[in-house]
């Protein structure tokens, strides 16, 4: 009798965590498979060598925002001579043509060359771009000229970079921000005024209000539909580029029914005019709880941008940030649902680099590679953020000074406004004051030293017949403040996270202005992570 | 007058003001102050810093030879008067819109150009990167496929099918180029 033979495992290589990915249009590799010999009867992907000769030392990034914008902008002129340096270039070599390719350099290119005008959006950006301009001819110059959509070619390229953007833009998003795992966030409802004031808005912690948004019009009417047949002509911000609304919602639903993994950073619309061009704000009220708006004593043409209509496809959302001013915010879901990712003041996410003043912050280009490559640190830490998912119909509580990250799940519609009240009037003061040249909010970024020192003054004006005593207050902290000396910088982060949520508000704001220790420093923590 | 002598003495010290900037390859290079601050990388880092004298830069992706040649050009335009953004874009470009002493100063190997661009781009130093462009761009200009591939010693490695597809596309755009009256490129 034959012995059995003993049954061998094959060595597999490992499954990503996330599952294997769709292949690439391209058929872009990792860099890495270039050592794996090819199947049979498989032709091997184009190299950057051969394929680049001398412009191989431009690394890829490098040569696909030299094509996109560079010969655009600097080589300005007609676009015939841009779009034919791009076409030979183009048609060279393999390697050529998937890093002149890649759609994220169409749109650059689109938005570059048509701004907010490019009209309907077909299924890629360069289909985009080529109807735009085949739209632009007159009739008799489009006579004779056939329109040809591009299809992309699988012609095979090695590139880590590319390779990295595919995996970020395809990842699916339930696993990648672990839609499952619990939330640990307060939700209330039926909430006292007082209540939401003592243990949410004085200590400064996240909370989900779930019985707000569903009594607002804008929860029963408001849908991607809807917004289109009122307002679908009005011209609405998405981020570097305004355009009219309808041309938006045919962007949106092309990522929508791509699965959401139609790219890496889905253009936002997030726009500050809402109230102005159309009558969408009075289809919601502002909740009792953040109805103190002190900026209001600036008058409505004279304060710092404070509300926004913010609408996303699947994987659109912003990278971690503080918000502006130092103000506190709230952020209402009427359709589709949002992951929330929020670090407590002093506390700053891993892979998120502010700079020295605060003034400029870095961290990975999209949301998806932020959380591909950094979220798992967070298993690590002592003390966990808030997660959250917001669902349609809820509004979450943003206290001012905490760093957060938000990711659409799905496409999602949603009004968020900034505020002042008299619980953080005074770190706001303490930051119009300090850092004029960061205050932001008219016009487009930042405002200048001079023109933030002027809000600065303004603002205490306005408020001096009602607040004067916390513009005091503010003073004479920060001349006792200075007077204080901290040896152990890292004694006190600890502690100024330990001991955030059994504060006062005036000794928050006194930790704040220099990491000076607190009486208080023993207190337990009330909020459980 | 105290004013303006007072004045004249700080812009002197200021202008004394160095910056040690160290290559890839740990050659040290001792930079006024004026001249580095033409890469607004170093100007932020200095900004950040606060005292212009005790910066000491690395730059981990700029070797000795190539971090010679922009600090070369970077004095060369030292005095240049600050850009003015273009309120309309040039209507045509030709290679004349090149310097006669930048033409000069970029007549060199394509690796150590390519190279220029690459610091130009993580320096942000952005006439030097115009430049740059510009160069590249006179070197496709009005060459055909095969021409190009030729200056830049790239190797053809299309299919014929291939060859076919890109070429449909290129058809498309060369009728659209035909009624272009303005183009005065090829």
């Amino acid at each position: 009798m034959e012995a059995k033979p003993r049954r061998k495992k094959a060595r597999t290589a490992p499954m990503s965590k996330f599952g294997s990915l769709k292949s690439h249009p391209f058929g872009v590799q990792p860099m890495g498979n270039s050592f794996l010999a090819p199947g049979p009867n498989q032709r091997p992907p184009a190299d950057r060598r051969g394929g680049l000769g001398a412009i191989a030392v431009l690394t890829d990034e490098v040569l696909m925002s030299y094509v996109a914008l560079e010969f655009v902008v600097l080589l300005c002129n007609t676009d015939a001579v841009n779009e034919s340096l791009v076409f030979r270039l183009m048609r060279c070599s393999r390697a050529l043509y998937v890093l002149c390719n890649t759609d994220a350099v169409w749109r650059d290119r689109c938005i570059a060359r048509f701004g907010g005008g490019f009209g309907a959006f077909s299924d890629s950006w360069k289909n985009t771009y080529k109807a735009a301009l085949f739209a632009s001819l007159s009739v008799n110059e489009k006579e004779g000229i056939v329109f040809v959509p591009d299809v992309p070619i699988k012609v095979g390229f090695f590139s880590d970079y590319l390779f990295s953007s595919w995996r970020c833009s395809t990842v699916p998003l339930d696993a990648l921000c672990r839609s499952n795992a619990p939330d640990n966030i307060d939700r209330r409802c039926n909430l006292s005024m007082e209540c939401f004031i003592e243990e949410y808005d004085k200590p400064g912690k996240p909370v989900i209000l779930t019985d707000v948004v569903t009594k607002w019009p804008a929860f029963k009417k408001w849908s991607m539909d809807y917004l289109e047949k009122t307002v679908g002509d009005t011209i609405f911000r998405a981020e570097s580029v305004d355009l009219p609304f309808k041309s938006y919602a045919a962007y949106a639903k092309h990522c929508r029914e791509n699965g959401g993994s139609f790219e890496e950073a889905p253009l936002y619309l997030f726009d500050k005019y809402f109230s102005h061009r159309t009558s969408l704000a009075d289809d919601y009220t502002v909740p009792e709880y953040f109805s103190e708006d002190l900026f209001q004593v600036l008058g409505a043409e004279k304060r710092p941008d404070y509300r926004w209509i913010i609408i996303g496809p699947p994987r659109s959302g912003s990278t971690f940030h503080l918000d502006p001013n130092s103000t506190s915010a709230w952020n209402a879901v009427i359709t589709g649902s949002k992951k929330w990712l929020l670090f407590p003041p002093d506390c700053i996410p891993p892979g998120v680099f502010p700079s020295v003043d605060g003034s400029e912050v870095t961290t990975p280009i999209s949301l998806a590679e932020w959380f591909l490559n950094h979220y798992d640190e967070i298993k690590h830490w002592p003390v966990k953020p808030v997660e959250c998912i917001c669902r349609a119909g809820e509004i979450l509580y943003v206290p001012r000074g905490w760093w957060h990250c938000v990711m659409n799940l799905e496409e999602s519609i949603a009004i968020t406004q900034n505020f002042v009240n008299t619980v953080n009037l005074a770190s706001v003061l303490r930051f119009c004051r300090t850092k004029p040249e960061q205050v932001s909010g008219y016009g487009s970024g930042c405002l200048g030293e001079e023109l933030g020192a002027t809000l600065y003054n303004r603002f205490k004006s306005a408020l001096a017949p009602t607040h004067q005593h916390v513009i005091d207050e503010e003073l004479e902290l920060a001349q006792h403040a200075s007077r204080i000396l901290t040896n152990d910088k890292e004694e006190d982060d600890k502690k100024k996270l330990a001991s955030l949520f059994g504060k006062k508000p005036a000794l928050s704001a006194l930790a704040g202005l220099c990491g000076a220790d607190d009486a208080d420093a023993g207190s337990s923590f009330r909020f459980s992570f | 007058m105290r004013f303006i002598t007072l004045a004249w003495v700080i812009g002197q010290l200021a202008a004394a003001a160095t910056v040690r900037i160290t290559s890839s390859d740990n050659q040290e290079f001792t930079v006024p102050h004026d001249i580095a601050c033409q890469s607004q990388l170093i100007k932020n880092m200095i900004k950040d810093v606060g005292d212009a004298d005790k910066v000491s830069i690395s730059l981990p992706n700029v070797s000795g030879a190539i971090l010679r040649k922009v600090l070369e050009y970077a004095t060369m335009h030292k005095d240049d008067p600050p850009e003015v953004p273009e309120i309309e874009p040039k209507l045509s470009w030709s290679s004349n819109d090149i310097e006669d002493r930048d033409k000069q100063f970029l007549n060199l190997d394509q690796e150590t150009l390519f190279e220029i661009i690459l610091a130009a781009k993580y320096l942000d130093m952005k006439s030097l990167l115009g430049v740059g462009t510009k160069t590249v761009g006179n070197m496709i200009k009005g060459k055909t496929v095969e021409e190009v591939r030729a200056v830049f010693n790239i190797v053809k490695d299309y299919t014929p099918e291939e060859e076919e597809l890109i070429r449909k596309e290129k058809e498309w755009l060369e009728d659209h180029r035909r009624i272009n009256t303005n183009n005065n490129a090829e």
